[in-house]
């Protein structure tokens, strides 16, 4: 694994922008659960 | 609803646009990989100078062909053969090496044909520099949203509306997750290019120390019960808190010697963008990203903001 990305430096790239879009998919997550609570509270 | 239609397939498309891009040297790139003793073959780009003379060289070994780079320097290219898409070919991306006996670029493979867009070639860096496309709209979007809470603490202590402080934390606490986004890709960017995951260089030393700084922003808000008394507090320790982003951010890396571009001491200018070494491609591709993500930070605080929104008002309600 080290090695292959080592070697092929893109899928670095690639790793680090699917970084990116987990971040945001958590941030995401939270405004979810945000909404849920309130739903719930009537 | 067009707007973040359109947000999505901007960011998409610049995303695809940074990692399909080919990375391409020129002759003095590749001149200077064999001067270094290096056996490492790097992509070139080359016009072909003159059709009518690539033939099979002398020693009848090889497909060779006369190419110009982008600086307008030539020299021959050996093919193992004859390239098969040569009849419409104007210009190829090769990977080779040179060989400074023969004056030639030795080919081992045809990475493209009549190359369009390409990024320069960064010795130590090649495909790894394209994680600035990504890496740096994050940084600098923690910046703006460090900003933006600082600009809403202010209001709050001017107006005394709370909603002012419900947004000044909302902006910190994206500010906080851009800022560990970016330790983060950094970090696992830093294990291939310097070798560790964390090298206490002064870039990585400083982001740390505001992670620490705002992390702080956000204990002291759960320590307090009071809600006035918490948005003042927060308020103003926001603004102290702001004062220092600059300095971590822009100042202490580009003074102290380090591995992160920009540094100091750092003579491969070619990624960094107040220097003015960014090739133009590159710098379009990164600011779209830049105007990309800074909607992006918007209408995450707005969605955040309106669910805070609905929230107080319920808890007014009842």
């Amino acid at each position: 694994m080290y090695e292959f990305l080592e070697q092929n430096s893109i899928y670095v790239v690639m790793t680090i922008v699917l970084m990116v879009w987990s971040g945001v998919f958590l941030y995401l997550l939270r405004i979810d659960g945000q909404v849920r609570k309130l739903e719930s509270k009537k | 609803m067009w707007w973040k239609l359109l947000l999505f397939f901007w960011i998409a498309a610049f995303s695809a646009i940074g990692i399909l891009t080919p990375i391409a040297g020129t002759l003095g790139d590749v001149a200077m990989m064999g001067q270094m003793g290096s056996a490492k073959e790097i992509p070139v780009k080359f016009e072909i100078a003159d059709k009518s003379t690539a033939a099979v060289g002398a020693d009848g070994a090889a497909f060779v062909m006369r190419g110009i780079d982008a600086q307008g320097r030539s020299a021959d290219f050996a093919f193992a053969s004859n390239p098969s898409d040569f009849d419409a070919a104007t210009g190829y991306i090769v990977q080779g090496r040179y060989d400074a006996a023969a004056h030639r670029v030795i080919v081992s493979k045809v990475l493209s044909t009549n190359p369009g867009m390409t990024f320069p070639f960064i010795p130590g860096l090649e495909e790894r520099a394209k994680i600035i496309l990504f890496h740096v709209p994050v940084s600098w979007m923690t910046v703006i949203a460090f900003l933006v809470s600082m600009w809403y603490g202010i209001r709050y202590l001017r107006k005394k509306d709370l909603e002012d402080d419900a947004k000044s934390a909302i902006s910190a606490g994206l500010g906080l997750l851009f800022c560990i986004l970016a330790t983060t890709t950094g970090s696992v960017w830093a294990k291939f290019n310097w070798g560790s995951f964390w090298n206490w260089d002064p870039r990585e030393t400083s982001i740390f120390v505001l992670l620490l700084v705002y992390g702080a922003y956000f204990a002291l808000r759960s320590a307090l019960d009071i809600e006035e008394k918490r948005a003042s507090l927060s308020a103003v320790y926001g603004i102290l808190a702001f004062v220092t982003v600059p300095f971590f951010i822009f100042i202490m890396p580009r003074i102290l010697p380090g591995l992160h571009p920009g540094s100091a001491d750092d003579t491969n200018s070619g990624p960094v963008v107040s220097s003015g070494g960014m090739n133009a491609t590159m710098r379009i591709v990164l600011y779209s990203m830049l105007l990309g993500h800074i909607v992006l930070y918007a209408w995450l605080m707005r969605l955040r903001v309106s669910v805070t929104r609905l929230a107080m008002r319920k808890a007014d309600g009842a």
